[in-house]
């Protein structure tokens, strides 16, 4: 039995990686700016830079700037550096923006730029020494002469490299946070800041420690704004609210812009190819709950489907319950009054209600009585959706008692003396009523899909209700997470439905795991 | 008694269609609806079929894009018409999706609007038509397009085993996870350009899966069998002997499939022309009529007109699709 359940929870695997892939293609149906040109770029960042850094930004969080399944080239810095040096070098239209880009990543660029800076042609030297400037402020070093002028400016970033170079490994940044936390003087502030953003990951990792108190958080995001160029609020007074609400924030900055600091190398960059991708950062998003707030009111998605969710799944659950205790008694009689009257009758009402539109019904109901109360719209809603699935279930289970009344061990039962209802639903309902098990995991997206139309007649406020009005306020964050929601409760039930359906009738277990596409 | 009227065939189909009076009933009611919308444009058109005006005469003008007669209607044309001037006009001479110049929501009017008319004066009958001839457009081009990538997909699941089967399991799986209108709406209010060929392609993406189920299993069932063993033997090429020894006989699942389909399809594209994220609204549907009957609580023909098609068509499908099955499938008889 442990064995069936493990390999069928295998079998759910690759479902729930299709379904992950259909929801995340639904995402990109989501209209997106359009990207400009880079002359448009050039120009923007020429105006207004930071009108530049909010275009970069806006196409990152929305991962536009990314591969869709396979990246196969990440951005790591070793990469940014030497694109952008390449760029430098011809002094093409890339130039300015390729300058702007150099100075952001800054000091996590040092190990991989300075180094070679004397390899360069001598203009292209100076114009990728030029192009730090911005970092040199940022160090503090902005006042130093040699910095500004083209000539001079090589020199010193090689000499700088040469002084400092020790000072740019793990773990000497890594003994400055140390020393930082441990009390905070403009000194040791500085050593860090001295590094620029060579100190993000060190100072990243110490604002996800759990251990590092407020105002080690305080401290660790004013140097980490001042180096990376975003800003995060810090108030003056620190409370635990605060406290968490930066580590958040930092973290959430951190997951888009690390590949800007860091080199990947070996397994990283293999594990990149995939994760750094419009699909990973999607799958990393929906593994964590966070996608995104609704468009109308900015409520987190999950959080409002936490409060329609319950409601549709009574209404589900209800209409399940009603028509099984419906099904179940027809299916009976009509299998063992086959061909009679009643049989027929009943046949021919199951078959207008299995035509019957669900919608349709609902709004014939609802004109019937227009000023129904909540309850009784509810009650309206779960009869229209017990219609609609009573039918099928009463024809599998009429099926599936034919079945079993045909077999020796009913007709030993009546051979025995024993009385009718006792052979009926002693000995031939016991196993007829297993194979409607199945049947219980197929009802969920069946029950769901009229579930939509039946809370919208009804003014029901479901996952149905909220869905329709997402639709009408383009609101593709809830829409997106209704479609993963629902089809990953659908395939939790369908598993359950299996495995149920395993312990009720061991034959099956073999039989099941051969042919499941074919018996369904 | 001859021989093709044993059970499977398709000529015992056909006889039993014509012994069960139901069924029959049915198909006669699907022929008529399929007929209405064929000559939709001569039940209603706010332009004359044939007419003799000034000596001109215009043949189908109902049909063709008569520039002659703009804005001619056929209260004035009866009012100013000359000498020798002669027209036939369609059973309701006025257009689907405009509005007469009739009072709103009159139930039953008149003669020129026999079914009365919408909330904005539109004529019942004109839109019930046209609706018709959307529903069963949308629904036939739906089922053929799943229908193909059913039998294509599930044949060569079922007949290649192996990598093929296996992904063409999982995704079956997956996409069966999906309730259907939930999947659709989303698409269609998201997709750019949503209309009625995002909405086929959605039907047929999602609904394929039964189909290719169906076949795969008639495939695999039939590939074991001896024919197929000596058909292979004699050297016939693998896709030969699927095209020409397995196929052929998947034929009668993958046609009920096919009928009971375009029910299912008629159903849930009426639904969604009901939430008003199926076909555009310049199209006239049964589901958009629906939707109209919701701001409008007296007119009860607004609901039960539409409301009754949708529901004799769906009944005409499963009835027929029913009646097929029972005879071309020994074994699902009960």
């Amino acid at each position: 039995m442990l064995r069936y359940t493990i390999r069928r929870i295998l079998w759910a695997i690759p479902t729930i990686f299709g379904i992950s892939i259909v929801a995340f293609l639904v995402t990109t149906l989501i209209p997106v700016p359009p990207p400009l040109s880079t002359s448009d770029l050039a120009s923007a960042l020429l105006r207004d830079p930071s009108s530049y850094d909010a275009y970069i930004e806006q196409r990152r969080s929305l991962a536009l700037d990314l591969a869709t399944f396979v990246n196969d080239s990440p951005r790591d810095v070793r990469s940014i550096v030497a694109e952008c040096v390449a760029h430098l070098a011809q002094n093409d239209h890339h130039a300015t923006l390729a300058a702007h880009d150099l100075a952001k990543v800054g000091g996590a660029a040092f190990p991989y730029l300075l180094p070679t800076l004397d390899r360069l042609a001598p203009d292209a030297r100076k114009r990728v020494a030029l192009a730090l400037l911005p970092v040199a402020e940022r160090m503090g070093q902005g006042g130093d002469a040699r910095a500004r002028s083209p000539d001079m400016a090589p020199t010193f970033w090689v000499q700088l490299w040469e002084d400092r170079s020790l000072e740019f490994t793990g773990p000497a940044v890594r003994r400055s946070v140390q020393r930082l936390l441990r009390g905070a003087t403009a000194g040791r502030e500085r050593d860090l800041i001295e590094m620029d953003t060579f100190a993000l990951p060190e100072l990243m990792g110490a604002l996800a420690d759990p251990t590092v108190d407020e105002n080690g958080v305080a401290r660790l995001s004013q140097v980490a704004s001042h180096v990376s160029g975003h800003d995060v609020m810090v108030p003056l007074a620190m409370t635990s609210g605060a406290q968490t609400r930066i580590r958040e924030e930092w973290a959430a900055w951190w997951g888009t812009h690390h590949q800007d600091y860091v080199a990947l190398d070996g397994g990283e960059r293999i594990f990149a190819t995939l994760a750094e991708t419009r699909y990973g950062r999607w799958l990393r998003g929906a593994a964590t709950g966070e996608l995104g707030s609704t468009a109308r009111d900015g409520e987190l998605a999950s959080r409002r489907l936490a409060q329609c969710a319950p409601i549709t799944l009574s209404l589900i659950l209800a209409a399940m319950f009603l028509s099984f205790a419906m099904a179940v008694p027809i299916g009976v009689v009509s299998a063992r009054r086959r061909g009679e009257r009643v049989d027929h009758v009943v046949a021919a009402i199951l078959f207008l209600l299995y035509s019957l539109p669900s919608y349709v019904f609902a709004e014939v109901l609802m004109h019937a009585s227009p000023d129904a109360s909540v309850f009784a719209r509810a009650g309206f809603a779960v009869l229209v959706m017990t219609t609609a699935s009573v039918a099928a279930l009463s024809r599998f289970q009429r099926a599936a008692m034919l079945d079993v009344l045909g077999q020796d061990y009913v007709r030993t039962a009546r051979a025995k003396g024993l009385r009718e209802t006792r052979v009926l639903v002693v000995h031939a309902l016991r196993n007829a009523i297993v194979p409607m098990v199945t049947l219980a995991g197929l009802q969920v997206p069946f029950l769901f899909g009229a579930a939509i139309v039946v809370e919208e007649v009804f003014t029901v406020p479901g996952m149905g209700y909220e869905t329709l009005r997402a639709v009408e306020a383009h609101d593709a964050a809830w829409l997106v997470v209704t479609v993963l929601v629902v089809a990953l409760a659908t395939t939790f039930t369908l598993l359950m439905s299996d495995v149920a359906y395993a312990v009720l009738d061991p034959r099956i277990r073999e039989r099941l795991l051969k042919t499941r596409e074919s018996t369904r | 008694m001859n021989a093709p009227q044993r059970p499977g065939s398709f000529r015992y189909a056909a006889s039993l269609l014509h012994r069960r009076w139901f069924a029959s009933s049915c198909a006669v009611l699907l022929a008529m609806l399929v007929l209405a919308s064929v000559f939709a444009d001569e039940l209603a058109s706010e332009r004359p079929i044939i007419c003799s005006i000034g000596g001109h005469v215009h043949v189908l003008s109902n049909v063709s894009d008569a520039s002659a007669l703009a804005g001619l209607t056929r209260a004035q044309f009866e009012k100013e018409h000359g000498p020798g001037d002669w027209a036939v006009w369609p059973l309701v001479a006025c257009s689907a999706k405009e509005a007469c110049d009739a009072p709103l929501l009159a139930p039953f009017a008149k003669a020129a609007h026999p079914l009365g008319t919408d909330g904005v004066g539109r004529d019942v009958l004109a839109r019930l038509v046209f609706g018709t001839r959307s529903a069963l457009l949308v629904a036939g081009i739906a089922v053929a397009a799943f229908v193909v990538l059913g039998t294509a997909l599930g044949a060569m699941a079922g007949f290649f085993g192996g990598g093929i089967d296996f992904v063409v399991g999982r995704v079956i799986e997956t996409l069966s996870a999906f309730p259907v209108p939930l999947l659709a709406l989303v698409v269609q209010a998201l997709a750019p350009h949503s209309g009625v060929w995002s909405l086929v392609a959605v039907i047929a993406a999602l609904r394929w899966t039964e189909v290719a189920r169906l076949v795969r299993a008639e495939v695999l069932s039939l590939s074991s069998l001896d024919y197929v063993s000596a058909a292979r033997a004699l050297g016939a090429s693998p896709l030969r002997v699927l095209y020409r020894h397995v196929l052929p006989l998947t034929l009668s699942p993958i046609v009920v499939a096919a009928v009971l389909g375009l029910g299912q399809i008629v159903l849930l594209e009426s639904a969604l022309d009901f939430l008003r994220v199926g076909l555009p609204a310049s199209i006239p549907t049964w589901g958009e009529m629906l939707s109209e009957s919701r701001d409008h609580f007296t007119a009860w023909w607004l609901l039960l007109l539409p409301g009754s098609l949708v529901f004799a068509s769906v009944t005409s499908t499963n009835a027929i699709g029913e009646t097929l099955r029972d005879a071309l499938d020994p074994r699902a008889r009960t």
